[in-house]
C-alpha cells in the first residue's frame, strides 16, 4: 500500500501563501481545543487542560504545534486507503497499537480523516485525560497494577463513526465500561466535534489555496521547524557529549518492582547541525505502571520543547524529527512491551524534557534554567453533592526553575495551559473544605535567582472516601543549576501536627480515609540558578519580609543578615558570605539537594553523573 | 430643541457627537490629551458648545466613554491597594490559577506578571461560610480591626475585601467593612460580595481588586469631569459607559468602576449595532480596525453578545462584557522576520508615535499602513492634511525588510496586508464560524480609521455578503455613547440541580436582584415605562466547566417556568456547539442573571440631507492601485461627500474621507444608502446570487 502520493514537482508557492497555511492550519488547532475546553467534562481536561488537538497531513505527519501529539499512523498500519471513507471517525487507546503515539489508557484518541473531493488529504486528531476508563482503581491511573488489562478498557484502532453515523455498539460499549460514563460521554464528544471544525478548516484551506500548494505547504512548514532548529538553536550548543540523569520513584510500588528508583538516563550528542538524546543507561521496564511504549518521533517531539527559550517564535511540529534523533535501549522504561502498564507514566514522561534540560544545562548552563516540576497531582473517590459516586482529582503546580536573569515563579501548571482547581468549585461539588491555599516557605531552591515557591493546600475531608496519592519528588528533589540549589520535595501528609500524623513516602493507590481526616499536599519549589551567595541581599531581605524566605534560610543558605528593621546588614552579610565561602568546596553544576545525598550516603541510590554533569560519580 | 451628547476618549482624538431632537447630528475631533484626559473631554465640550451656539442649557444628558481604566492598569499607574482575604489564603493572588500562557517550554521562558496588590498588602482575617453560606468560623472582629489599624498605619486607602464563599454569604465581608469605617473613616473598600457575587475566588479577587484599584481614579476623572461640565454651565447628568455596553449615571459608576474597564470597545460595538440596524441589518459583524489593534464582535438579532469572562491585560476580570475579540493588528502594527525566516505582522506597534514609516517621524519600520500606502490604497494625507504620508519612506522600509527575506517591495507589502487580513479573519472566525454562524447571514460593519481599508477584502475572505461603511467610520464610540441605554448587570452564584431544584429560592433571588435593579434605575432617574428588567441564567450539564448565558421569560415564575429555565440549555447548547443532551444528560443552574435597562429616548434616525447621484467631479483623481500580485489596475478615488444617497458606483475604487478610506475591490459594487452608509456587495455575493434582503437579514 503506497501512503505517499507522489508529488515529483514542487508547486510554486510564495512566503506569504506559507504563511496563511501556517497560520490557518495554527487557527484551527486552537479553535479545536476551544470546543475541548468549553465542552469536556473531566476536570484533568477542562481545569488541568489535560488535551490535545493537532492537524496531520496525507501522510500522517503532524504539522500543526505537536508537543504531546499523538499519530494517525494506527489508522493507515489497520486500514487500507479505500476502506477509509469521509466521515469515518477513528478511536483508540490502545498504546501498543497507537504507534507510540498514545501512553496511557485514559487519553481516549479521536481521529477524523480530511476529505477533499474523494480525496484523501490530511487528519485532524484530540484527545484528552478522561476521568474513567475502568480498571483496579477509580480513576484509572494506579501504581499498582502490573500489567496493562488491569488499568482499563484497551481499544484498538477502529471506527467509532463510519461514514457520518455512530457505531453505537463501540459508543455504548465505552461508555459501558467506565465508572463515569457521562463524563466520558461528554469527553467523546467533545473531541468528535472538535475534528470536525478542524475537518472543515482544512478543507477551506485547500478549496482556497489547491491542493498542491498546501501539500507543498505543509513539506516546508516542516523542513522550516528544522531548519530554525539546525540553524539557530544548535549552532549555540559546541560539540560534545552532555550526560544526565533523574529518577522515578517506585519505592514500595508494587512487590514485583524490587527497585526503589527507576534511574532515566540521557545523554545529548550535539555534532554539526544535528542533536541525538541517547537514552543508553535507562532502567529497563518495570513491573509498575511508569512505563511508556513511545518510540524515537513521539519523544522527539516531546523533548523539542527544552529548545524552546533558544528558538523563541518557532512552531515544533513533526519537523523536529529531521534534527533531533532519539536512541531507545530495548525493552527500557521508555520502550516497553506487552504486556507493561502505563497508568503512571506520567512521572516519567514528565521527568524526561528536565533530564534533557539538564545535559543542555551542562553545554549551556546560562541557557537553562533550574528545574520544576509542576505536576502534583491526588485524589479521592468520594461522593458528590448529590450522594451519587464521584471522582475529584486535583492537580497542583510547582514552583518554575531560577533563570540567570529572573526568579523563578511561584506555583505555575507545566501542562500547556493548565490550571488548578479553585476552592469554591471543589467545595460546591465535593464534600470537602480546603483550610488553607499557600505558598510553602523556604520552597523555592536558594540562588542568585531563586526557584519558584511551590504550593501548598490543606484539606479537610468531610465524608469517608479512598484516597489516592501517587506523586513524585516524594524521595527527591527538583536540582539548581550554575550554583542553584535545588528546590524542595513534595510533601504529603495526613493529619498534619496531630498525634495521628502521616507522612507519605511512597505513591499509594488507595488509602481509605474516614470523616475530619486533613490532607496536607505540599508541592516542590523550583530548582535554584547560580550560587546563593551572589543574591542581591536586598532581595532576600524582600522574601523574608513577605514570608517567602525564612529568616534563618537568609542566613544559612544566602549569607545574608537580617538588621532589626528587617533590612540587609551589609556588613554583616559579607562577613557571613566570606564564612560561608571559605566553608564550601568550590560550587557543583546541579545540586540535586539533600534527599539524593541521603539516599546516595545510605546506598539506596547511585549516581551514573557527577554534580558537574559528566560521568562518574559525585565526589 | 434639546440636545443629547456622546464622548468617547481615544488614544488620538477625543470625538464628540450631539444629536438635536430634530435628528440633526453634529461631528467634532479634538486632540486626546492622553496624560489629563479630562482637558481633552472639556475641549471637546467646549468646541461643541461653540458650534451650537453656545447654549449649555439645551443639553439633555451626556455620555461618555472612557479609557482611564485600561490605561492605568495597563501602565501600571495606580496608588498601593490593601487586600482582605480569609486566613488560609494570603497567597491568593501568588497563585492564581497556575497556568502559564503559551506552548511547551513555555514555562522555560514565561515569567509571571506583577499581582495587583504587593503580598506585603495581603491580610488575613479569621473568618469563613461553607459553600450554602453557613458559617464555619465566626468572624474576628479584634484580628479584622487590627487589620484595618494597620492599612491606616501603612497609609493604604483603597482595600479590597474577599472572603472564601462570599458569594453564598457576604455578611462576614460586610461586617468587616464596617469596621474599616470605624477604624480607617477615608478607606475605600470594596467588597467582593458586591462587585460580584459569583463564585471562583481567585477571579472574584481579582476583580475586586481591579474595582478597587480603579475607585480613587474613576472617581477623581468623574469629579474633574463634573467640574469641567459646571463651568460650562452644562447642568446636565452625566453618564459612563461600560464594558457590558451600556451606561450608568456618573454618580453610581464609581461605585463599582470596573464595570467601566472596557468601556471603549463596547461603545463602538453599540455604535456599530445602531448604524446596522438604522440601515436594516440586524445580524453583524463589528470590525473596529484603530492604529494599534483589531476589535471584532458578533452580533445577533440587533444585540451584542455577552460575555462574563473577560481579560484586561493579563488579569482576569468577571463582569458583563461585550464579547469582543482583540487582535493585535493595526495599521500601525510592524512587520517582522521571525525565526526560519517567517515574515510576521504585530502585535508589536508603531503606534501613534512615531507611527509607521511613512509619517516621517522617525519610524523606520514597516507596517500595514505603509504597505497600504505603498500598494496604492491610501491618500496623500491623513485627517484633512494633518499627518502627510510619504510614499517614498514606506518603500524604503519595505525594501530593508524584504531584502531579508528576499522578496521585492510590492510582493511584501501585499503579503503584510494578506498576513494582516488573515489575523483579522482569526479574529471574526473566533466570534462567529466558530459558534456556528454562517458568515453568508451576517453583514460586517467596519469602523475606526483603518477598518474601511481592509473590510471589503475581508468580506470576500469571509463570504460575507455585504459590508457596511458608516458615514463617519472613524467616530464609532462616541456614536455608542450617544445611542446607549443604562444598564445594570446583577448576578449571584446559587447552583441548582435539574432534579430537585429549591423553587423557591430561585424565585426569591430573581426577585431581590429585580428589586435591587429597580432601585438603582429609580436612583437614575428612570420611573415606570423608562425601564425594564430582563432575566437570564448561566446554565450547563453537570460537570462542564463554562457555563452558557440563557434568557429567561419575563412575567409570573411558577415552578414550570422555572423547569423550561433549564430545559432552555438543550437548545442553547445546540446553537453553541452543535448537538445536546436533551433527556441525557442533568442540567445545572450556576448564575441567576438579572440587568435593569432605563430606557433613554429613542434616537431619530440619521437622515442624510443630499439626494445626489455620482457626479464626475465626486472622482477627484484615477491612480494605480495593486490588488493583486502584479496586478495593479486604474482606479478612481472618489471623496465620500460627493456621494450622496442613491449614489452608485463599481470596484476598484477608492473612497476617501476625513476620516478614513474605503478600499473597494474588484469585482465588488457599492451604494450609498438614504442614511448616508456605503453598502458594499462582495464579488462573493454576486457570483452566488446570495444577498439576503436588508428586512430579512
Amino acid at each position: 500500500m503506497s501512503l505517499t502520493q507522489s508529488r515529483t514537482e514542487a508547486p510554486d508557492f510564495d512566503p506569504i501563501t506559507l504563511e496563511l497555511v501556517a497560520g490557518t492550519i495554527e487557527s484551527a488547532r486552537r479553535e479545536m481545543e476551544l470546543q475541548i475546553e468549553r465542552t469536556a467534562r473531566s476536570v484533568v481536561i477542562r481545569e488541568g487542560r489535560d488535551y490535545r488537538a493537532g492537524i496531520f497531513d496525507r501522510q500522517g505527519r503532524n504539522v500543526s504545534s505537536a508537543s504531546g501529539a499523538a499519530h494517525v499512523d494506527p489508522i493507515l498500519q489497520n486500514y487500507e486507503l479505500d476502506q477509509i471513507h469521509d466521515g469515518d471517525v477513528f478511536i483508540w487507546n490502545d498504546p501498543f497499537k497507537s504507534a507510540g503515539g498514545l501512553t496511557h489508557l485514559p487519553d481516549l484518541c479521536i481521529t477524523q480523516p480530511i476529505f477533499r473531493q474523494g480525496e484523501l488529504v490530511g487528519y485532524a486528531q484530540a484527545f484528552g485525560h478522561m476521568t474513567d476508563v475502568g480498571g483496579l482503581q477509580p480513576g484509572s491511573v494506579m501504581i499498582g497494577a502490573t500489567d496493562i488489562h488491569q488499568e482499563g478498557i484497551i481499544i484498538p484502532p477502529v471506527r467509532l463513526y463510519s461514514r457520518g453515523e455512530v457505531v453505537e455498539p463501540l459508543y455504548r460499549t465505552i461508555l459501558n465500561n467506565s465508572r463515569y460514563p457521562e463524563d466520558v460521554r461528554g469527553d467523546l464528544d467533545a473531541e468528535v466535534m472538535a475534528c470536525r471544525i478542524g475537518v472543515a478548516r482544512v478543507r477551506e484551506m485547500f478549496d482556497r489555496f489547491g491542493g498542491d500548494v498546501v501539500d507543498a505547504c505543509f513539506e516546508e512548514l516542516l523542513e522550516r521547524c528544522a531548519r530554525a532548529l539546525r540553524e539557530i538553536a544548535f549552532p549555540q550548543i559546541p560539540d560534545g557529549e552532555y550526560p544526565f540523569e533523574d529518577f522515578v520513584e517506585l519505592v514500595g510500588a508494587v512487590p514485583e518492582e524490587t527497585r526503589e528508583f527507576i534511574r532515566l538516563k540521557v545523554t545529548m550528542i550535539k555534532k554539526d547541525d544535528h542533536v541525538t538524546f541517547d537514552f543508553t543507561g535507562t532502567d529497563s521496564q518495570s513491573a509498575a505502571s511508569i512505563n511508556i511504549a513511545g518510540d524515537e518521533r513521539f519523544y522527539t517531539k516531546y523533548i523539542v520543547s527544552v529548545f524552546r527559550n533558544l528558538v523563541p517564535d518557532t512552531i515544533f511540529n513533526a519537523g523536529a524529527t529531521r534534527a533531533i534523533s532519539c536512541r531507545l535501549p530495548e525493552r527500557s522504561v521508555l520502550s516497553a512491551e506487552y504486556p507493561a502498564s502505563a497508568s503512571c507514566r506520567a512521572f516519567t514522561l514528565f521527568r524526561l524534557p528536565e533530564i534533557c534540560l539538564g545535559a543542555l544545562g551542562r553545554a549551556l548552563p546560562d541557557a537553562v534554567p533550574g528545574s520544576s516540576d509542576t505536576r502534583s497531582v491526588w485524589g479521592i473517590a468520594t461522593r458528590n453533592e448529590h450522594g451519587q459516586p464521584a471522582f475529584f482529582r486535583d492537580v497542583l503546580g510547582g514552583g518554575g526553575g531560577g533563570r540567570q536573569d529572573v526568579d523563578g515563579s511561584d506555583a505555575l501548571n507545566g501542562n500547556v495551559a493548565g490550571r488548578s482547581v479553585p476552592t469554591e468549585f471543589i467545595e460546591a461539588f465535593y464534600p470537602m473544605i480546603v483550610e488553607r491555599d499557600a505558598l510553602p516557605v523556604d520552597s523555592g531552591g536558594a540562588g542568585t535567582y531563586r526557584g519558584g515557591l511551590g504550593c501548598e493546600r490543606l484539606v479537610r475531608f468531610l465524608e469517608p472516601g479512598v484516597l489516592h496519592v501517587i506523586d513524585d519528588r516524594m524521595q527527591t528533589q527538583p536540582w539548581g543549576i550554575a550554583g542553584g540549589r535545588a528546590g524542595a520535595g513534595t510533601r504529603y501528609v495526613l493529619n498534619p501536627a496531630t498525634d495521628r500524623e502521616q507522612v507519605f513516602e511512597r505513591k499509594i493507590d488507595a488509602l481509605p480515609v474516614g470523616p475530619g481526616t486533613r490532607l496536607l499536599a505540599i508541592t516542590p519549589g523550583g530548582g535554584g540558578w547560580g550560587d546563593p551567595l551572589e543574591r542581591d541581599p536586598q532581595a532576600v531581605a524582600e522574601d523574608v519580609r513577605l514570608g517567602l524566605v525564612s529568616s534563618r534560610a537568609a542566613e544559612t543558605d544566602y549569607g545574608v543578615a537580617l538588621a532589626e528593621d528587617g533590612q540587609a546588614d551589609a556588613k554583616a552579610t559579607q562577613a557571613l558570605r566570606r564564612k560561608l565561602r571559605k566553608k564550601r568546596d568550590g560550587l557543583p553544576l546541579f545540586d540535586r539537594g539533600q534527599r539524593v545525598s541521603d539516599l546516595v550516603a545510605a546506598e539506596r541510590l547511585t549516581l551514573s553523573v557527577g554534580a558537574r554533569g559528566d560521568h562518574g560519580p559525585d565526589k | 430643541m434639546g440636545f443629547r451628547v456622546g464622548i468617547d476618549s481615544g488614544g488620538t482624538f477625543t470625538d464628540v457627537q450631539a444629536l438635536g431632537d430634530d435628528g440633526s447630528v453634529v461631528v467634532l475631533k479634538v486632540p486626546s490629551t492622553p496624560r489629563n484626559p479630562d482637558v481633552g473631554f472639556r475641549n471637546a465640550m467646549d468646541a461643541l458648545l461653540t458650534r451650537t451656539g453656545g447654549d449649555a442649557a439645551r443639553i439633555d444628558h451626556v455620555v461618555h466613554g472612557t479609557t482611564v481604566a485600561v490605561n492605568a492598569v495597563l501602565q501600571h499607574e495606580f496608588p498601593p491597594i490593601g487586600l482582605l482575604v480569609t486566613r488560609g489564603f494570603r497567597h491568593i493572588l501568588e497563585l492564581a490559577r497556575q497556568t502559564v500562557p503559551g506552548e511547551r517550554g513555555s514555562i522555560y521562558v514565561w515569567v509571571k506578571p506583577p499581582r495587583l496588590v504587593s503580598l506585603a498588602n495581603v491580610r488575613e482575617v479569621t473568618e469563613r461560610v461553607d459553600t450554602r453560606g453557613e458559617v464555619i468560623h465566626s468572624f474576628d472582629e479584634v484580628e479584622c480591626r487590627e487589620a484595618a489599624r494597620w492599612f491606616r498605619e501603612q497609609g493604604i486607602a483603597t482595600v479590597a475585601i474577599c472572603f472564601i464563599n462570599s458569594y453564598a454569604n457576604g455578611d462576614h465581608e460586610r461586617r468587616a467593612a464596617g469596621i474599616f469605617k470605624d477604624e480607617h473613616p477615608d478607606c475605600l473598600t470594596s467588597l467582593s460580595c458586591e462587585t460580584l457575587p459569583e463564585f471562583r475566588e481567585y477571579e472574584r479577587a481579582v476583580t475586586t481588586c481591579m474595582n478597587s484599584l480603579l475607585m480613587p481614579i474613576l472617581g477623581k476623572y468623574v469629579e474633574d469631569l463634573q467640574g469641567h461640565l459646571g463651568e460650562l454651565g452644562v447642568d446636565a447628568p452625566l453618564y459612563i459607559m461600560k464594558s457590558g455596553g451600556g451606561a450608568s449615571r456618573a454618580d453610581v459608576a464609581v461605585g463599582q468602576p470596573v464595570y467601566t474597564a472596557l468601556s471603549g470597545p463596547a461603545a463602538s460595538v453599540v455604535g456599530s449595532v445602531w448604524i446596522g440596524r438604522n440601515a436594516g441589518f440586524e445580524n453583524l459583524i463589528t470590525f473596529d480596525m484603530g492604529g494599534t489593534s483589531t476589535d471584532v464582535s458578533l452580533v445577533e438579532g440587533g444585540v451584542p453578545n455577552l460575555v462574563s469572562e473577560t481579560e484586561l491585560d493579563v488579569y482576569p476580570l468577571r463582569t458583563p462584557s461585550i464579547d469582543v475579540v482583540s487582535v493585535g493588528a493595526g495599521g500601525g502594527s510592524i512587520a517582522w522576520i521571525a525565526p526560519g525566516d517567517r515574515l510576521a505582522v504585530g502585535p508589536q506597534s508603531a503606534g501613534a508615535d512615531p507611527g509607521p514609516a511613512c509619517y516621517g517621524r522617525g519610524g523606520e519600520e514597516a507596517t500595514i499602513t505603509d504597505a497600504n500606502l505603498y500598494l496604492g490604497r491610501l491618500p496623500d494625507t491623513l485627517a484633512g492634511g494633518a499627518v502627510p504620508l510619504d510614499r517614498s519612506l514606506a518603500e524604503k522600509a519595505l525594501d530593508r525588510l524584504g531584502k531579508r527575506i528576499g522578496l521585492s517591495a510590492e510582493a511584501l507589502a501585499y503579503g503584510i496586508v494578506q498576513i494582516g487580513e488573515l489575523n483579522m479573519a482569526d479574529a471574526i472566525r473566533q466570534v462567529s464560524v466558530r459558534k456556528g454562524r454562517d458568515p453568508r447571514l451576517l453583514t460586517l460593519v467596519a469602523s475606526g480609521g483603518a477598518g474601511p481599508v481592509h473590510a471589503c477584502s475581508l468580506g470576500e475572505i469571509l463570504k460575507v455578503p455585504r459590508v457596511l461603511i458608516p458615514p463617519s467610520p472613524g467616530i464609532g464610540c462616541s456614536l455608542g455613547a450617544l445611542v446607549s441605554n443604562v444598564r445594570e448587570d446583577l448576578v449571584i452564584t446559587d447552583i441548582q440541580h435539574e432534579a430537585d431544584p429549591d423553587f423557591e429560592r430561585i424565585r426569591a433571588i430573581y426577585r431581590e436582584l429585580e428589586e435591587k435593579a429597580t432601585e438603582m434605575l429609580r436612583r437614575q432617574g428612570f420611573d415606570g415605562n423608562q425601564r425594564r428588567v430582563e432575566r437570564s441564567a448561566d446554565l450547563r450539564y453537570r460537570g462542564m466547566r463554562t457555563e452558557l448565558t440563557v434568557s429567561v421569560e419575563s412575567g409570573d415564575m411558577d415552578n414550570s417556568a422555572i423547569k423550561e429555565i433549564f430545559d432552555s440549555l438543550h437548545a442553547a447548547h445546540e446553537d453553541a456547539y452543535g448537538y445536546s443532551y436533551s433527556g441525557q444528560q442533568q442540567v445545572e443552574l450556576v448564575n441567576i442573571r438579572v440587568a435593569g435597562v432605563g430606557l433613554m429616548p429613542d434616537v431619530p434616525g440619521i437622515q442624510a440631507t443630499e439626494d445626489t447621484t455620482v457626479s464626475r467631479s465626486s472622482i477627484t483623481r484615477r491612480d494605480m492601485v495593486c490588488f493583486g500580485r502584479d496586478t495593479w489596475i486604474d482606479t478612481p478615488f472618489y471623496e465620500r461627500d460627493g456621494l450622496g444617497p442613491g449614489s452608485a458606483i463599481t470596484g476598484p475604487a477608492v473612497v476617501l474621507q476625513y476620516d478614513s478610506t474605503t478600499v473597494i475591490h474588484p469585482g465588488q459594487s457599492a451604494n450609498v444608502d438614504g442614511s448616508g452608509n456605503l453598502v458594499v456587495l462582495t464579488a462573493y455575493a454576486q457570483a452566488h446570487d446570495n444577498v439576503p434582503e436588508a428586512a430579512t437579514a
